[in-house]
């Protein structure tokens, strides 16, 4: 009869104590999501602010050295463009209660894991119809995003990190070949042509608003870019 | 230019045997050939083309006396060399099409979102002229043995189709039957 009580105690202090663990994990858990959708918010509110702030032209090339750490995930995110990727289905707040911080292997679709930083940026990008001024908010998103993204709580970003596929180019894109471009090429007038040039040499032939000039194909398949003005209009000669 | 935006070209790669470009202001990738963006932020948008010719540089001079060309003392005068166009450069793309030698030479024409490529060697069979219809607009392709040439132009003048025939081949000399011009 004694021993009945004893047992009922140790039942007690059982029950009690596993209320008590489920009740930390409870908390745990809580907090975690708490977190998680507080930072799903601030990232969602991110590209809003961004885009709010005028931003002067070419912000891409101006602000590509701000940020180090980041820089090969805000410029993977333009290369990463798709045109099937609808404009409306990476509201950050869908993606992320699903899938919890510590397994990545759970979510069916990888591409989708650096949801609240990228898709904003691509799906901005994606959209055909972009106006001049949209598609330099696009250019300025992924820049942005990648200065916000380490500030904010760093234990939800091991879920998008693992997501990149190995590419053949990381970081931005950048030159692969020995070519080097011409920028607005010195040129002469006809009697001043080096004599490098035969009768016989191929030229490609501009003729621009009563200027012409004349790109010979020995040098122009070496630089195959020539960035210049003819006739007052931006050319870009290409072989 | 884009939308306003004027855009600087950088060579990036080749793909699939065509070369591929970027501009620095967005980063965007492009195609050399036929300037589609393959993938960026202007993803969707096309560069638009420009009317140019590739001829030698006699008849350039010919038709635009008062023409400027390169400066050749660029700092890279140790890579240039004597190119002539369709001649094979070792790397050709292989696309298992054996209706054309590849690297022929051939004109390429848009019109309104159609494209048809006319090869330099039918041109040349149907007597260097072809009246055609392209995109619904009627447009004449002509190939030159002068600078071994060719362009194409709208055979819409004044509001009236003109069909065009070879008047002296030697001087690039044209006629319409419409109106006899010259």
């Amino acid at each position: 009869m004694g021993s009945k009580p004893q047992i009922n105690k140790n039942t007690k202090r059982l029950i009690i104590s596993i209320g008590l663990i489920a009740l930390v994990l409870i908390t745990i858990t809580g907090c975690a999501q708490a977190t998680e959708s507080e930072l799903a918010s601030a990232v969602a509110n991110q590209p809003a602010a961004v885009e709010a702030t005028p931003k002067p032209a070419g912000p891409a090339a101006t602000s590509k050295p701000s940020g180090p750490t980041s820089d090969p995930d805000a410029t993977l995110a333009p290369i990463e463009a798709r045109p099937t990727r609808s404009p409306n289905d990476p509201t950050p707040t869908a993606v992320r209660p699903t899938p919890t911080p510590s397994s990545p292997s759970n979510n069916p679709t990888p591409t989708e894991n650096p949801a609240p930083v990228s898709p904003t940026a691509t799906t901005t990008a994606a959209a055909p119809n972009a106006t001049s001024t949209s598609a330099l908010q696009a250019t300025a998103v992924p820049n942005a995003t990648s200065v916000t993204a380490p500030t904010a709580t760093p234990t939800p970003l091991p879920t998008a990190i693992p997501m990149p596929t190995p590419r053949p180019t990381p970081g931005p894109i950048t030159r692969q070949t020995q070519f080097v471009p011409l920028d607005e090429p010195a040129y002469v007038t006809r009697e001043n042509a080096s004599t490098n040039i035969k009768n016989d040499s191929y030229v490609l032939g501009v003729a621009s608003n009563g200027e012409a000039r004349a790109y010979p194909l020995d040098m122009m398949w070496y630089h195959h870019i020539a960035n210049d003005t003819v006739g007052g209009e931006p050319w870009l000669v290409t072989y | 230019m884009i939308n306003g935006q004027l855009l600087n070209f950088e060579v990036v790669s080749l793909i699939d045997g065509v070369f591929s470009m970027t501009d620095r202001e967005t980063g965007t990738l492009w195609t050399h050939f036929d300037g589609v963006s393959l993938s960026g932020p202007l993803l969707g948008e096309r560069l638009k083309f420009l009317p140019m010719q590739i001829t030698t540089w006699e008849e350039w001079q010919r038709l635009y006396p008062h023409t400027t060309v390169l400066e050749w003392s660029t700092g890279f005068q140790s890579q240039y060399r004597a190119i002539t166009p369709g001649a094979s450069v070792g790397n050709d793309a292989d696309f298992n099409d054996t209706r054309l030698p590849v690297n022929a030479l051939m004109i390429g024409v848009e019109s309104n979102g159609q494209f048809k490529s006319y090869p330099h060697q039918l041109i040349v069979r149907d007597g260097g002229i072809i009246n055609d219809t392209l995109g619904n607009a009627p447009i004449v392709v002509f190939h030159t043995p002068v600078g071994n040439s060719g362009l194409a132009y709208s055979r819409v003048v004044a509001e009236q189709t003109l069909t065009f025939q070879v008047e002296i081949a030697s001087l690039n000399v044209y006629i319409d039957d419409e109106t006899g011009t010259l």
